[in-house]
């Protein structure tokens, strides 16, 4: 069994069995915490109106911090986006998740996706950099905060080199791209990266109760 | 046969472009074309072992264009020879018995080697005309040789 | 025997300057500088016709049948006209006992001079017992003979890799030949079956050179097996561009698109076919519509489906991830329920006790 055998086999199922089994531990963890009984008369009763309101309000710049966060907000929607594009725009990946999931959909031209990651990577860069010079943002920073961005931008990487054919044998460069991409499924559940299911689980929270409180959101 | 017609099959031809490597060869021929006229030994370039596409070979073809010799050689099948617009630029193409390209050659050389008479084949041709003549006087062939 | 490669040739009436052409040609396949084509044509032609022996183990003759079935008269001929094959269970004239006495008989004459060519893989298990000839194991008679030779080529990929018979589980306890043989020369021409001109290429560089060819970390030849299938593939631009068949009878299939999702292995394998082709260089499975099966990598049958896209996982045990997800959510509840019982504690202390 070579690298590319066992990233392809034994590896990309035990990175999905920790991804999944990490997911749904936080996942059920959380969700079957005890919500504290609310003994207050609701003002209104839109909580899932207010839920959706606050998680689109808290995704768009505020107009009073739009000079502050505009430029981070705007890479971090560019390469959240990139790599949206490319997870399911390259055929490469829609083949592997045909695998799973048995639904399969066109790609996109591959040009297109190769523009999306080298965007993607220069606005991970980008930001990296801000991280790392900006001082009150480096002093926030944790061993986390790195780690998810670096298990984050190696797919992206490796996934260029591989397409591109650059530095090495090609089978070599698959091997790496894939195992890259498991050590980004084994994090996920247990560093920051778990964001991306918990950003909108607690905005929709707050903004549920935000509205029941009749708080302006 | 009838039935295979009646699929409707359209290859669409991949689209070739130019890969640059034919200016690469160029270069090569105009290097080697130097040293042939300060009287060195010129040199030869297997067109085939290089990555060139047919946008590659129009590139060439129309660069070093039509000379004034042609020669065809029977010889294991075809083995076209053609001095290009470019004098002391030959253009070997080799052919197989059913008539595929198997090699293609540029030389830079006054004159191609395989197109002289080689000396096992004179001997040959030799023995076989004296074999010829020998039939009337092999006496007189005998003591010639 | 003392026939010089050239002399035999002139006895076939081939001129010298046909076999300058062929010299050309073989230069031009080994990737050698066209001036190469004149040493060539000085060594080979000096040359004596060598002495061959051809083993053939756990096979399926389609080696030889691919050598069998190279264009006539060509390069292959030539340098198959030219040597003396003493030894081949399916070309040869002679069988029984007559045909192991012609192998002896070569072997003596020649021993540290011959040409050991092997196709087939060699099986190990109960005591090498799965394949005999003549009632000696495959083990042995390759061990005696490769003893001899100058250098070994083990011809297709069971004899190079192990091939259909080390397949899982490996019934006969198959191995390759470079398993077996580490004091000699051995060079791997892979392929199921390899190109004719790759085999025949081996032996004419061996006798212009008296040294096998540089290889790869596979043992095999870089002239042949330093570019993917895919690297010179002429349907390469449609995988850049994101054009693929789906089907094979689609229109993506009509218009020869990119079969990657059909599973060709064209990217991970190292071969010649898309340059040298087959048949006469009339075609290679890609061009004829079906992707790559990767024949001339090692353990070729193990990695999967044929027909799995290369980016797809060989291993998707769903009911396994079900039970890691159902894991999660168990581990979860745990962890809720301790701490809900913390929250029911917490709530009771004093400090909260207004509520």
């Amino acid at each position: 069994m070579n690298l590319l055998d066992f990233a392809r086999g034994p590896g990309l199922q035990g990175a999905l069995a920790i991804f999944l089994f990490g997911m749904t531990w936080r996942l059920a963890g959380i969700l079957l915490l005890r919500r504290k009984t609310d003994f207050s008369v609701a003002r209104t009763g839109d909580w899932w109106f207010g839920a959706f309101r606050l998680i689109v309000q808290r995704s768009l710049p505020r107009r009073e911090f739009a000079s502050a966060t505009g430029y981070p907000l705007a890479l971090s929607y560019l390469f959240h986006i990139g790599l949206v594009i490319i997870l399911f725009g390259l055929n490469q990946h829609i083949l592997l998740l045909r695998t799973y999931t048995g639904i399969s959909w066109s790609n996109l031209p591959s040009g297109l996706v190769n523009l999306a990651a080298a965007v993607t990577a220069a606005a991970m860069v980008a930001l990296l950099i801000r991280r790392l010079s900006h001082p009150v943002l480096r002093l926030i920073s944790n061993f986390d905060d790195y780690f998810s961005w670096l298990v984050a931008f190696l797919p992206v990487a490796t996934g260029m080199l591989a397409v591109a054919h650059l530095g090495g044998r090609y089978e070599n460069l698959l091997a790496i791209h894939i195992l890259s991409a498991e050590l980004l499924l084994v994090w996920f559940p247990f560093g920051k990266l778990m964001h991306a299911s918990l950003i909108f689980l607690s905005r929709g929270t707050s903004g549920a109760l935000l509205t029941r409180k009749g708080a302006a959101i | 046969m009838s039935s295979l017609a009646g699929i409707a099959v359209s290859v669409v031809a991949a689209p070739a472009l130019p890969s640059g490597n034919a200016h690469a060869v160029l270069h090569e021929i105009l290097t080697m074309l130097g040293q042939l006229a300060d009287g060195q030994p010129g040199g030869a370039i297997d067109l085939r072992g290089l990555p060139l596409n047919n946008a590659d070979f129009a590139i060439l073809r129309d660069q070093l264009g039509r000379g004034e010799v042609s020669a065809s050689v029977q010889a294991a099948g075809r083995l076209e020879i053609l001095e290009t617009a470019i004098p002391g630029v030959w253009w070997h193409t080799h052919y197989t018995h059913d008539g595929d390209i198997i090699t293609e050659i540029i030389e830079i050389t006054r004159f191609p080697d395989i197109l002289a008479s080689q000396h096992a084949d004179i001997s040959d041709g030799l023995s076989r005309l004296q074999q010829q003549l020998g039939k009337a006087s092999g006496a007189k062939e005998e003591s010639h040789v | 025997m003392s026939e010089t490669l050239e002399q035999n040739l002139r006895s076939h009436g081939i001129s010298r300057r046909a076999f300058l052409k062929y010299c050309t040609t073989l230069a031009s396949l080994l990737a050698l500088p066209p001036s190469a084509a004149t040493a060539m044509a000085a060594a080979l032609g000096k040359a004596q016709r060598p002495s061959v022996i051809w083993l053939s183990f756990q096979e399926c003759t389609g080696c030889t049948e691919s050598l069998t079935r190279s264009n006539s008269p060509s390069l292959e001929d030539l340098i198959f006209n030219s040597i003396s094959l003493d030894y081949h269970e399916t070309l040869q004239a002679a069988a029984g006992t007559a045909a192991e006495q012609a192998r002896e008989n070569a072997m003596r004459e020649h021993y540290g001079k011959y040409i050991l060519l092997v196709d087939g893989s060699i099986p190990l298990g109960h005591g090498g017992a799965y394949s005999t000839v003549a009632g000696v194991s495959n083990l042995d008679t390759l061990k005696k003979v490769a003893a001899g030779a100058a250098a070994v080529v083990a011809v297709g990929t069971c004899s190079s890799f192990g091939g259909l018979p080390m397949a899982n589980p490996n019934p006969t306890g198959a191995v390759a030949v470079s398993d077996i043989i580490t004091d000699k020369p051995v060079i791997n021409v892979p392929g199921c079956p390899p190109i004719p001109v790759v085999i025949t290429g081996m032996v004419a560089h061996f006798l212009t050179f008296g040294a096998l060819p540089e290889t790869d970390l596979h043992k095999r030849p870089k002239v042949f097996y330093g570019d993917t299938i895919h690297d010179r593939c002429y349907r390469r631009p449609f995988y850049d561009q994101g054009k693929f068949a789906r089907t094979f009878d689609d229109e993506g299939a009509r218009n020869g698109w990119c079969l990657y999702e059909l599973g060709c292995k064209g990217p991970i394998t190292y071969n010649s076919c898309a340059t040298l082709k087959w048949n006469e260089g009339t075609s290679f499975p890609i061009q004829s519509g079906h992707g790559c099966l990767g024949c001339s990598e090692p353990g070729f049958w193990d990695k999967g489906s044929f027909y799995q896209p290369l980016s797809a996982s060989t291993w998707h045990d769903i009911p396994a991830l079900a039970i890691a997800a159902g894991a999660g959510v168990a581990v979860g509840a745990v962890a809720a329920v301790v701490s809900r019982h913390r929250q029911d504690s917490t709530s009771q202390s004093p400090t909260n006790g207004e509520k």
